[in-house]
């Protein structure tokens, strides 16, 4: 599988051109969506709390511009049906609320205050999963690993390579937080080893910490997914989540926004993502401020230039596991790793040939084909889309296990 | 522009089964080369007869069964080149058109097309014909007869009555009697090669197959070597076996599927002589695939969590 990074993981990050109104998602995280606190008509500043979060699982929201509250209304979501959103015009003066810088060494303060600060800056998995930080940094039963994930193996994606390489001392402030909050015996971190660079780097920051490792590890999709970086790093086995096995997984970019809301009081309102795709001239890393409609960074997509371009799939996260977006309205959240433009191709499933591509590729041992016309194992499927990936009769394996999944949990749920 | 939504994943391994077909056709190449070397122009012919009936009959079946035209998926034509690899270069070129219509029509779309179809289309045809003109099927010319066929029966050394001693070094790299196809183990296995290298070929099957021959010749007192390279051995293990279709799904079930093929054909070597001994293995273990698939389930989904350290369950 070519993994199209060169195209942007040795360019700099550049900063990505500000929009005149920006949408912010109630639901930018796994759990409940936020409530907002804001009416329209409000004025905004940078870094203010719009959106606070309800129930046990959930995150605040900040606007990421100053401006006007122009309307709460649903609008395009990146998961395909619309969603409560805040929509805030930029007055593009950035007034900031006032920050708090912390200047204590960590190792001193309260492990309450660092999970209080974590908790308000609404800093959740950057990686794509969106789960609260501050939720996995309260784990129910003691930590032995905290496991870095630094592998990046989508295709074309490289926002977590510049991440390593640019804001490396982010990165280790935040990985101390987590070893203060979660006391674990060993520290890994996982690097795929086609970033050369970035290995150097936090190689070399490593050196000042204990138990901390920095691991290559081969570029094999899916290297960075939750439970095949586990097994790599650790031999252990997990079936959903990494707490079975006494492990925290925290994505490089995560770490990076745990250690700017430490050290200045910055909430989460800016992320870096990769533009990309064959259908684009020129592929970037941008550091994005959230709620900036895909649009603003498209302008070859714009209606006066599109004309000459064909059938286009618009997807945010990578080729493997992205959702195809059906409007360039739709804003980049928290979640969002990536914008690939790549071309449309219709694949035209054939027969099952039982060539068993789909079982030697599946990374969890799951039996794709029986998992897709059986159901044994489908809830293990943590859907990579290897198996689609390598279906030389262009089954649509994923989506036939996803189906099967849904039965399953409709079944329990109903007997 | 028009905007499209799918389901993840949004790119595609390029090989599909027609790529797939292709490269096994390209693998047969050299060996074909070698049979057409070795058996002169009735070769060629048997060979070219062989797949063009092939893709006839394919085409009839499709228009009769109102389908799209599958030829060119090139399962067709693989069957059809493979099938002239297990026959004899002097068989009547009408036999071979009724061996690839009971191949393509019966075995292949009666039991549903490529995909369903239980029995390895190409070395059921074979068999049939085997059965049904036993004499024309055991009448080898003798190799590098070029353009000038002598029907002597010069057996296979595995044939009852052979008196022919043949070194291992011609076995290797060609020129003994038999089949267009099993002559040069050399020219198979470039092909194997090849087939490894482009990931179509899955080293499962032929490796337990070949190693399970090995021991038990060795263990029954016979020279292995002449085992692995004689009577289409070779051919059998790497594109007869491996054929996706008519071989288990799972890993454990294909090593389970090549270890019984190794016990039943030298069972079949040692205590009978009956020429073509490996095709009827072959096509008897094909009807076992269901139950190994059964097999091969439980197994992976039990001996794989015993590679790794099984988290405690609540």
């Amino acid at each position: 599988m070519n993994n199209h990074k060169k195209i942007t993981g040795l360019l700099p990050t550049r900063e990505a051109p500000a929009p005149h109104e920006l949408i912010f998602p109630l639901l930018q995280h796994t759990g409940r969506p936020a409530q907002p606190i804001v009416n329209v008509g409000d004025l905004v500043k940078v870094g203010q709390r719009i959106a606070e979060a309800t129930g046990s699982i959930s995150a605040n929201i900040h606007s990421s511009v100053s401006g006007l509250v122009t309307a709460i209304e649903p609008a395009p979501y990146s998961s395909g049906v619309d969603m409560m959103s805040i929509r805030i015009e930029n007055d593009h003066k950035y007034f900031k609320v006032p920050m708090a810088t912390h200047t204590r060494p960590i190792k001193e303060t309260p492990k309450e205050f660092l999970l209080k600060r974590i908790e308000e800056a609404g800093i959740v998995g950057l990686g794509g999963e969106m789960i609260p930080t501050h939720i996995k940094l309260r784990p129910p039963k003691p930590i032995t690993e905290l496991v870095i994930n630094g592998a990046e193996c989508e295709p074309y994606l490289s926002a977590d390579h510049r991440v390593m390489v640019e804001m490396t001392k982010a990165v280790f402030i935040g990985i101390e937080v987590a070893m203060c909050i979660l006391e674990p015996q060993t520290v890994m971190i996982g690097i795929e080893d086609h970033m050369i660079d970035a290995m150097i780097t936090m190689r070399n920051y490593a050196l000042k910490y204990k138990n901390v490792k920095v691991i290559h590890l081969p570029t094999l999709y899916p290297q960075g997914a939750e439970r095949v970086l586990v097994r790599e790093l650790t031999q252990k086995r997990i079936r959903q989540l990494p707490i079975e096995a006494n492990v925290v997984v925290l994505n490089v970019s995560t770490c990076a926004a745990i250690g700017q809301a430490i050290l200045n009081g910055m909430p989460l309102i800016s992320r870096v993502i990769t533009l990309s795709g064959s259908q684009l001239e020129k592929s970037y890393n941008y550091r994005v401020r959230l709620g900036t409609p895909i649009k603003t960074l498209l302008p070859e997509l714009s209606p006066d230039r599109a004309h000459k371009l064909g059938d286009l799939r618009v997807l945010m996260g990578g080729p493997m596991m992205g959702i195809a977006q059906y409007s360039l309205e739709v804003p980049i959240i928290k979640g969002t790793t990536g914008v690939l433009v790549l071309e449309h191709t219709n694949y035209e499933p054939q027969k099952c040939i039982r060539c068993g591509r789909c079982i030697d590729h599946c990374p969890v041992f799951v039996m794709p084909i029986i998992a897709a016309e059986q159901g044994i194992q489908a809830s293990e499927c943590m859907e990579c889309g290897l198996c689609s990936y390598h279906c030389p009769s262009r089954i649509p394996l994923v989506e036939k296990i996803r189906l099967k999944k849904i039965e399953q949990q409709m079944c329990t749920i109903n007997p | 522009m028009r905007l499209f939504i799918a389901a993840s994943p949004h790119s595609r391994n390029p090989q599909d089964v027609s790529s797939i077909m292709l490269n096994v056709i390209l693998a047969l190449v050299p060996t074909s080369l070698l049979g057409v070397f070795f058996f002169g122009i009735p070769a060629l012919s048997v060979i070219i007869t062989s797949i063009l009936s092939a893709l006839a009959f394919e085409v009839g079946v499709n228009t009769l069964r109102h389908q799209k035209l599958t030829i060119f998926d090139g399962s067709a034509a693989l069957t059809g080149l493979l099938l002239a690899l297990t026959l004899p270069p002097v068989i009547p070129l009408w036999m071979v058109v009724l061996g690839n219509g009971f191949s393509i029509v019966i075995v292949k779309h009666l039991f549903g097309g490529l995909g369903h179809n239980l029995f390895n289309p190409a070395l059921s045809g074979r068999l049939f014909l085997s059965v049904t003109y036993p004499v024309a099927m055991s009448s080898w010319s003798k190799p590098s007869a070029l353009l000038d066929p002598i029907y002597i029966s010069s057996a296979t050394p595995f044939a009852k009555e052979s008196t022919l001693i043949v070194s291992h070094w011609q076995l290797f790299w060609g020129g003994v009697g038999g089949s267009i196809g099993e002559t040069s183990a050399f020219a198979i296995l470039l092909g194997a090669i090849w087939l490894f290298k482009k990931g179509i070929l899955d080293w499962k099957i032929p490796g337990s197959f070949l190693s399970t021959v090995f021991l038990l010749a060795l263990l029954g007192g016979q020279d292995p070597v002449l085992h692995l390279l004689a009577g289409g051995t070779l051919l059998g293990a790497f594109f007869m076996m491996t054929d996706y279709v008519t071989s288990p799904l799972t890993k454990m079930g294909r090593l389970l599927y090549g270890f019984l093929l190794g016990v039943l054909v030298m069972s079949v070597r040692f205590f009978s002589q009956m020429p073509g001994g490996l095709a009827f293995c072959i096509v008897l273990m094909n009807g076992m695939v269901p139950l190994l698939d059964k097999a091969g389930i439980t197994l992976h989904l039990h001996v794989y969590p015993l590679i790794f350290k099984e988290i405690q369950e609540k």
